[in-house]
């Protein structure tokens, strides 16, 4: 990721302005000497001669992203992308902005523009790849990466997001592949990682329980080690544990959208209706429009008796997503609640029909 | 022990929701629903019939042997793998004991459910359902399963009656089994203006009154809806214990009708009606001519109706039989509808 803002570092300039000239020299020597706060006022000084420079407002955005002022780092990106808005550097660390701020979704979206002009580019290919796991996007992870493993199959980075989408995509043969040749290097967290969620798929809760502890044991940092134990937990039942593990993630990683969404359930399941909403309100800000989160919204709604704001919610919701059958059975609850018979029998029939479509796929894939 | 005189006492100060406060104006309802099993949901440990007159239980499965025996007036619950043990006195016994009863023991401040029931139809010990497939690493893991606050308040919630918590997960106060006030909402209330002589002022909800959905959503407050199961599952033969979402899967079921209601065929005052014809006569609501065009007439026989339409079904490791909630032609060898 440090290389992503290398990028913008390659991309200073020098201005040919003779009264802004020594301004901006001034600040970018302190931008290179580390002395960020210093830059950004120099570079803010600088952008009141010339609001236009893209420069100045690339690199001021990536001093403040260095300051962690992540948001106005956002800003000055936008800024300089209205200026020339196919520019790399810009997106791409506008990409790594949002990224830091666990705004995936918005990340991706960048990344996806700057990509095709630097095809190239090993750190943007992982980090979008990386955005298409968080959203839950494994095939589109598994197609980018896929050319990228035939030139570098040794290499374990990308061994291990390979395997990750695999392994979530429940393309488990190819998947096991992987993490064979993971484990080929020794025994790691990240390989424990990978095995438990293939466990977890499988439903083998006390290995994928066991596989998470050895991986927290080899790397207590491990980017969603924890989050998955907290799977592991839940279902097993142990919703004290659940929650431990879920809040040890948000240590490591504050943006983790399982853990945030996962707590904001166990919130709602203990009848702390705020909690569980503001935890729900920050998983849509990782997730925008999110069905899940959308329907747990929905359902605190109604277990505090919101019940006209619940039915808008559910009716937007099946129908951004038809096939979420929670969501009918919800929605169905609630026209019954409101009296509107004929409705919940609909949504009834609904549901009905995606449960017996549902057992006909499950039957036909045994 | 001492604790829970100390608590019964209260209880009988407070006279909040049993049903002797209602017996006073509610004869008849009072005294059927102090003999029905719901309001014998849940009972101290001490008073469990089943345990009084099952002193020495035990069962074993793998390294872990499992006992219960009777020590006073108490039943002890003991887990040993050969070289260790957890015994602790079992607190409450949750289920009337018609298909089976399970036990909570406290330790460290905690609430255990015991991994092991009583079964009457094995008349013995077997997993508590969901314990056989949990992880038994230790013995600690063996002994049971911990139940977090939210649980414990959901478990006294439904098996007793105006429970009060002190913090967390320690209960200050409750009436075990599902008393008056647990369906009637503000029936502690309603006593107490009566004994005011202001009853006018607290006129209760006629839950009678109540439409099919609405009906099923109060008993549905325990005995878990529709949309619990439609949404979480279970899938397959396990969901037979969810009647309601059983019955709305029935192809007469009509959520205007008060004719399938759950209040249509269970007294919620009463004793389950074990004699299947007695059901007959609910169901000529709708089955007989005149009653309603849609509903078909039987071919085969107008009488015993739930024997055919309605048929038991075995659930596994439960060593019950349970009546199937939806109404339907069952053939022989057919699959379980779900």
């Amino acid at each position: 990721m440090r290389s992503v803002f290398a990028l913008t570092l390659a991309g200073l300039a020098l201005f040919a302005q003779p009264q802004s000239e020594s301004l901006l020299k001034n600040a970018i020597t302190l931008h290179q000497s580390g002395d960020y706060s210093g830059a950004i006022r120099l570079y803010q000084e600088y952008l009141k001669w010339r609001p236009d420079s893209l420069d100045a407002l690339s690199n001021l955005g990536a001093a403040l992203a260095h300051e962690g002022r992540f948001a106005e780092a956002i800003t000055e990106y936008n800024r300089a992308l209205k200026i020339q808005p196919k520019n790399p550097q810009a997106l791409a660390n506008l990409a790594l902005a949002y990224y830091k701020t666990g705004r995936i979704s918005e990340a991706r979206e960048q990344l996806e523009s700057v990509y095709p002009l630097l095809p190239n580019n090993q750190q943007i290919a992982f980090l979008l790849a990386d955005c298409d796991l968080r959203l839950g996007d494994y095939k589109k992870a598994i197609a980018l990466l896929d050319p990228w493993e035939k030139n570098m199959p040794d290499d374990l980075g990308l061994s291990y997001l390979l395997g990750t989408a695999l392994i979530r995509d429940q393309q488990t043969d190819r998947g096991s592949q992987v993490i064979d040749r993971i484990l080929r290097h020794g025994d790691s967290a990240e390989a424990r990682l990978l095995l438990a969620t293939a466990k977890l798929n499988a439903h083998d809760i006390p290995g994928a329980r066991g596989d998470l502890e050895k991986a927290i044991e080899l790397n207590p940092r491990l980017p969603e080690a924890h989050s998955y134990l907290g799977l592991a937990m839940l279902s097993a039942g142990d919703f004290d544990a659940a929650a431990t593990a879920f809040r040890a993630e948000l240590q490591i990683d504050p943006y983790n959208f399982t853990a945030i969404f996962q707590l904001g359930v166990l919130a709602k399941r203990d009848q702390h209706f705020e909690e569980a909403l503001s935890l729900f309100e920050r998983s849509l800000v990782l997730h925008p429009r999110d069905a899940a989160v959308e329907y747990q919204i929905a359902t605190v709604e109604l277990a505090t008796d919101q019940v006209v704001q619940a039915r808008r919610r559910l009716e937007k919701l099946v129908q951004a997503s038809p096939q979420f059958l929670a969501g009918h059975v919800s929605l169905a609850t609630v026209y019954y609640r409101l009296k509107r018979r004929e409705d919940g029998d609909r949504e009834r029939a609904i549901v009905r029909q995606l449960t017996a479509d549902e057992e006909m796929k499950k039957a036909a894939g045994k | 022990m001492i604790r829970w005189f100390f608590l019964a006492g209260q209880l009988a100060a407070l006279g909040t929701s049993a049903a002797q406060d209602c017996e006073v104006c509610h004869r008849r309802e009072a005294e059927a629903v102090t003999s029905a099993p719901m309001s014998h949901a849940l009972q101290h440990a001490g008073q469990s019939e089943l345990l009084k007159n099952n002193p020495d239980l035990s069962f074993r499965s793998g390294n872990f042997s499992y006992s219960i025996r009777r020590e006073n007036n108490r039943s002890i619950y003991s887990v040993t793998d050969g070289t260790g043990s957890i015994s602790a006195p079992i607190e409450w016994a949750f289920g009337a004991g018609i298909v089976g009863q399970t036990y909570l023991y406290r330790r460290d401040d905690a609430w255990y459910e015991a991994a092991v029931s009583f079964y009457p139809d094995l008349k013995g010990l077997d997993w508590t359902p969901g314990h056989a497939e949990r992880f038994r690493r230790n013995l600690e893991e063996a002994t049971g399963r911990t139940i977090d606050p939210a649980e414990t308040r959901r478990c006294f919630g439904c098996h007793s009656t105006t429970a009060v918590w002190s913090g967390a997960s320690d209960l200050k106060s409750l009436t075990p089994g599902v008393q008056c006030a647990q369906c009637h909402a503000g029936a502690a209330q309603h006593a107490a203006a009566v004994r005011r002589g202001d009853a006018a002022r607290t006129v209760m909800p006629k839950l009678a009154a109540m439409e099919t959905e609405e009906l099923a959503n109060l008993c549905g407050k325990c005995h878990p809806s529709w949309a619990d199961i439609a949404a979480n599952g279970p899938r397959g033969v396990l969901n037979i214990r969810f009647q309601f979402y059983r019955l709305t899967n029935s192809r007469c079921y009509d959520s205007a009708d008060r004719r399938i209601a759950c209040t249509a065929c269970h007294d919620p005052h009463g004793s389950l009606a074990k004699d299947s014809s007695s059901y007959d006569s609910k169901c000529q609501q709708c089955h007989l001519a005149g009653n309603n065009a849609r509903a078909k007439l039987c071919p085969v026989s107008k009488r015993d109706c739930i024997a055919c339409h309605m048929p038991k079904v075995d659930v596994p490791g439960l060593h019950y039989r349970f009546t199937d909630h939806q109404i339907r032609i069952a053939r022989a060898g057919d699959k379980y509808p779900d």
